[in-house]
């Protein structure tokens, strides 16, 4: 049985705008989702802000219903079962929200404990754990409102799991988090998985997904481009090399005729500073070094390297290029 | 099995409101703003009919502002709590737990009801011996007491039913407070119900508070349990509804936010 | 020139703040729904105690709660606005003084604030076929204009003294009904004992009520001019105040960048 299964899962938001001539707008958040999540597998949902990625969490933590299609978890249907699955997994969401500020970190542990139905005696026992856990265990009497981001993240994660969760649900858990605080976080959900639990993550940290996840599904603007491992990810521009060239004072028909050269695959833009990073992906890059730097003459080049795609490079060629600068 | 369950949840959200209450309840706070608040505004309205009315419109203001204290406090809190779940973001959490909502919600009107029980009593314990020939006598206020407390709690129903109500809008919080105003007027507080046009006499007799008022008005007067049954039955017969629709309104706006997904303060 | 475009400066903020005022819920609340409970309350419970005659009273009395309550909720915010708007520190750099700014939006406010004794004043004919006789129509007039004044400058006060004292803020919402009390708003002040009046005169809102009260003939004592002497000298008051709170925002956010420490 998988643990996690949809089948062509669509959401739509309607919204009204305007505040006299009201226009209705409707946002499809998820188009025709397919997905299969094993048991016991970390796997991870990658795209930029705006992909649907809460919506789909949201939909199989059965906080949201979904406006077509099926869902699955553990077996059970989102909609009619919904009751039944609640008490099976947990959910972390990432941000400052989602916590009562006046309640201590035992409290709020204390609270969802007793919301989830767990009996006094496994809470007693339980709760110390999780503190320790996730390392809140001197600081569990302080009220929340007092926490650092970081704090606030990880009682977050220890709140999913007061329930011992079969399936947990986490979504963007490491965003505004220091590199310190968002390793700690990933060697928990590596540790959760190690002990059998099923992960759902999203992420739009390439690195991230790639460091953790068993399989990735890549979502953009509501659809799934592609499932698989991070490695066969990564194999999809292996075939490239990348080139990166620092420039400044490029002029816009010079990028134009880099981009239509024709073993350019893609050229990104990204601003540094005062200059302009090219990131031109093309097979045998090196080779054509000295066509780029012809075609980018009179401008003044900085810095040049060629260099291996990364997962980056992949999700850039799934996603598009003005998917990076949401 | 299921009794230990629902009445554990609900000592979960009475514990949990009494914590966060607390902070509030901190002695600046208390002898600062809370204090002043409970007995200044029936004050303002006590001089009114003082002046309107003499000595007895004034005492007949001073036992209707005091419940009017309790309104406000059951409107309000219960009214604006749901709004503070989607501003601290933790309604869509509250969403995916198993436990039942209902005894949650009358566990986290805990807090807001002793805060209309202290108001009451405050006001009482204040203003009662500035009146000079009020005839309030302490054992008939003591009388009085599991009426106000019955009426309250009769609030606290009206105040579910209009945070349910203001769930998917923003105008929770003053939804409640304009409410209460209201039932100033309607309820009998500072005038009895015959002194309005027949059609706000109804109005206010469709509302919790007014025959709970009454109700406590005979008994500090020297009425009995008995003689004022009736309008206690009334008042809590009232509450009820109040708090059934709620309960109803309530549940549907929980399935209506599993739909839309409006379900964050924007 | 330079008066020209502040002028432009001023009225461009006053019709900022009427726009972002429109959709607060609060304004709307003690501008239109409060004064009218107010004036349902008070002039039913003179009726009902047999002394209708004090009605018109009670009314303008309505109508100034509205006008303070309201004044109080939005002019209170507006360099808190500023300030969590981030526009602060570019105002007090710009070359028109932010005091201007902040005098347009508080004179926004005031003006919007005079509403609520329309709507006290009509809630009383509607609901209690009040006769609307204003003695003194002219006189009535200029007291408005006066109280318009008066809570302008005591917007700027105000607005200053929130931001810069935070407990200040929290202790005005307590205040409201002492001051609505110490006032005479609704009740004469005559019922009030001696030793405390002179607290009340020295109230805006003492002034403010007796001064539209004297004109519309509601009230038999007072002369009309002192309450406009008192008005005027409480302006000018205020402004003092004022301005010399805002002068220090201005200097706290040169030397510190900002109010963000404070």
């Amino acid at each position: 049985m998988a643990a996690i299964q949809t089948i062509a899962l669509s959401r739509v938001y309607h919204s009204k705008t305007g505040v006299i001539r009201q226009q209705k707008k409707d946002i499809r958040a998820l188009e025709e989702v397919n997905l299969e999540v094993a048991q016991g597998e970390l796997f991870g949902l990658l795209g930029p802000n705006g992909a649907g990625k809460t919506t789909l969490t949201k939909i199989l933590s059965t906080i949201l219903l979904p406006s077509s299609g099926d869902a699955r978890v553990l077996g059970l249907d989102i909609v009619s079962q919904a009751r039944a699955i609640r008490p099976r997994i947990g959910i972390v969401f990432g941000g400052e929200r989602g916590l009562y500020w006046r309640l201590s970190a035992r409290d709020t542990l204390l609270y969802f404990a007793d919301l989830y139905h767990v009996s006094p005696e496994v809470a007693a026992r339980r709760i110390p754990e999780l503190l320790e856990l996730v390392g809140l265990s001197g600081r569990h009497e302080e009220r929340v409102e007092n926490f650092s981001r970081g704090m606030k993240q990880r009682l977050h994660v220890a709140r999913g799991l007061i329930n011992d969760p079969e399936i947990l649900f986490l979504d963007e858990p490491t965003i505004g988090l220091d590199p310190v605080a968002a390793r700690e976080i990933r060697r928990i959900m590596k540790d959760l998985n190690q002990q059998g639990k099923t992960i759902f993550l999203t992420s739009h940290y390439m690195y991230e997904v790639d460091e953790l996840c068993d399989r990735v599904a890549v979502l953009n603007k509501g659809e799934i481009i592609l499932v698989d491992t991070p490695g066969a990810l990564k194999s999809l521009v292996s075939d490239l090399e990348v080139v990166e060239i620092e420039v400044i004072g490029a002029q816009q028909d010079a990028i134009e005729r880099l981009r239509a050269h024709e073993k350019v695959v893609s050229l990104q833009i990204e601003p540094r500073d005062l200059a302009q990073a090219l990131l031109i992906q093309a097979p045998g890059g090196a080779a054509l070094v000295g066509d780029f730097l012809t075609i980018l003459s009179g401008a003044r080049i900085q810095r040049i390297l060629t260099r291996q795609p990364t997962l980056e490079d992949a999700y850039v060629r799934l996603v598009g290029p003005e998917a990076m600068h949401t | 099995m299921v009794i230990t369950r629902l009445w554990r949840t609900f000592l979960t959200g009475a514990r949990a409101s009494l914590v966060m209450e607390s902070v509030d309840f901190s002695l600046p706070r208390l002898f600062g703003t809370k204090l002043p608040r409970f007995i200044l505004q029936p004050l303002f309205f006590v001089i009114l009919a003082y002046v309107a009315g003499g000595p007895e419109l004034a005492r007949f203001a001073l036992i209707g502002n005091a419940m009017g204290n309790a309104a406000i406090h059951s409107l309000v809190n219960l009214g604006a709590s749901i709004e503070i779940e989607k501003w601290a973001g933790t309604f869509p959490l509250l969403m995916a737990v198993p436990a039942n909502w209902l005894p949650l919600m009358i566990g986290r009107a805990a807090a807001g009801y002793l805060e209309s029980l202290i108001s009451v009593f405050v006001t009482f314990a204040v203003l009662t011996p500035f009146m000079a020939g009020a005839d309030l006598p302490f054992d008939r206020l003591l009388l009085a007491m599991p009426v106000m407390m019955l009426t309250t709690a009769s609030l606290a129903g009206m105040g579910w039913l209009l945070g349910s109500l203001t769930l998917p809008t923003r105008v929770g919080l003053l939804a409640s407070n304009m409410v209460a105003y209201a039932m100033f007027v309607v309820c009998g507080l500072n005038f009895p119900l015959d002194a309005m046009p027949p059609f706000l006499q109804a109005i206010g007799r469709a509302l919790p508070l007014t025959h709970g008022l009454m109700a406590i008005r005979e008994v500090i007067d020297g009425a009995s349990y008995l003689q004022v049954a009736p309008l206690v039955g009334l008042e809590i017969a009232i509450g009820l509804v109040y708090a059934a629709v709620a309960w109803l309104v309530f549940r549907k706006r929980l399935n209506d936010t599993r739909r839309t997904g409006n379900m964050e303060l924007v | 020139m330079k008066f020209k475009s502040a002028l432009r400066a001023l009225l461009g903020s006053f019709r900022e703040q009427a726009i972002s005022r429109a959709t607060d819920n609060f304004f709307i609340g003690t501008l239109f729904i409060q004064p009218v409970l107010f004036t349902l309350l008070s002039v039913g419970i003179y009726r009902y105690g047999g002394k209708p005659d004090l009605s018109l009273y009670a009314v303008i009395g309505a109508g100034m709660i509205g006008i303070w309550n309201n004044n109080l909720w939005t002019s209170g915010s507006i360099v808190q606005d500023e300030r969590r708007g981030g526009t602060l520190e570019l105002l007090v750099a710009a070359p028109t003084s932010l005091e201007i700014v902040l005098l347009g939006k508080s004179l926004s406010n005031a003006v919007a604030s005079i509403l609520a004794l329309a709507i006290t004043f009509a809630t009383g004919l509607l609901a209690y076929r009040l006769p609307l006789d204003i003695e003194q129509p002219l006189a009535f007039a200029g007291a408005v204009l006066l109280t318009l004044v008066a809570m302008t400058m005591l917007g700027l006060l105000l607005g200053s003294l929130f931001v810069l004292a935070r407990a200040a803020g929290q202790l005005a919402t307590v205040l409201n009904y002492p001051i609505f009390i110490l006032s005479g708003l609704t009740f004469p002040l005559t019922v009030l004992p001696l030793w405390i009046r002179p607290l009340s005169y020295s109230l805006v809102s003492t002034w403010g009520n007796l001064a539209l009260a004297r004109a519309a003939g509601a009230v038999a004592q007072s002369s009309l001019w002192v309450t406009y002497l008192a008005l005027a000298g409480l302006s000018v008051l205020y402004f003092i105040l004022g301005h010399y709170l805002y002068r220090l925002i201005e200097r706290i956010v040169r030397e510190r960048g900002g109010l963000e420490q404070w």
